[in-house]
């Protein structure tokens, strides 16, 4: 595990995520981010800052990063999710497209 | 991958991929290459126990599961090391403005059935939006 194989999330609340970039790239938005030449700042300094994602809500959606690569190598758990969470998860998840 | 742990200090969680037979020496050895400090600098510990995890033991002798949380505390001198501090986020619940999208929750509790409703209302792009979800106790 290489400090160049993750990603650094951070949120509105300037808490920080570092995730593997395997796992982060299940957001399309996130992908785009690392892959596209030359542009992003995102790509040079490996982090990618979301001022309008909650802490608790990019932690739950990094946590989903986890459990979508164990669910796609055929460990099949249940993912819960706090009903409270919903609504904005829904948000954040159309616009990582997740 | 097996599972993944996640080590927080500060306001950092670091989301670490394993597997139950790893030692804990091993993921100080991860941990090391994302923080530049070396595996003897640092201390995990479990948050609710305050149970400090043995470099030589396995990650299931010490029952930590998968998306488990353990501390991590660091080197200060030669005898001592950092006291936990995971900060906590305090947005659980609060309403904000997000992309314009204003929010609130209704409870509704029907006595017969005994079933709690939420109901979320939001607009988001000028659109009403409802959902409802049934919670059952």
């Amino acid at each position: 595990m290489k400090k160049e194989d993750t990603v650094k999330l951070i949120s509105s609340e300037g808490f920080e995520f570092v995730v593997d970039k395997e796992a982060a790239i299940v957001s399309q938005t996130i992908h785009n981010m690392l892959t596209s030449p030359g542009s992003f700042a995102e790509r040079q300094h490996g982090e990618v800052t979301f001022p309008e994602i909650s802490t608790t809500i990019l932690e739950k959606i990094c946590q989903y990063f986890y459990w979508h690569l164990q669910f796609a190598s055929g460990k099949e758990t249940e993912f819960s999710i706090e009903p409270e969470l919903t609504l904005e998860l829904m948000m954040a998840a159309n616009y990582l497209h997740t | 991958m097996d599972m993944y742990i996640r080590v927080k200090r500060s306001k950092t969680t670091y989301f670490i991929r394993c597997k139950p037979s790893d030692k804990i020496l091993d993921i100080k050895q991860k941990l090391q290459e994302l923080i530049d400090q070396p595996a003897i600098n640092q201390r995990l510990i479990l948050p609710d126990t305050g149970e400090v995890l043995e470099d030589s033991k396995t990650l299931a002798d010490q029952r930590v599961e998968n998306d488990a949380v353990v501390a991590l505390t660091l080197r200060k001198d030669e005898n001592e090391f950092e006291e936990v501090n995971i900060v906590r986020p305090n947005d659980f619940y609060q309403a904000r403005d997000a992309d314009g999208a204003n929010w609130w929750y209704d409870e509704i509790h029907n006595c017969s059935g005994n079933i709690f409703k939420r109901l979320i209302k939001c607009r988001v792009n000028d659109v009403l939006v409802c959902i409802i979800l049934n919670l059952l106790p």
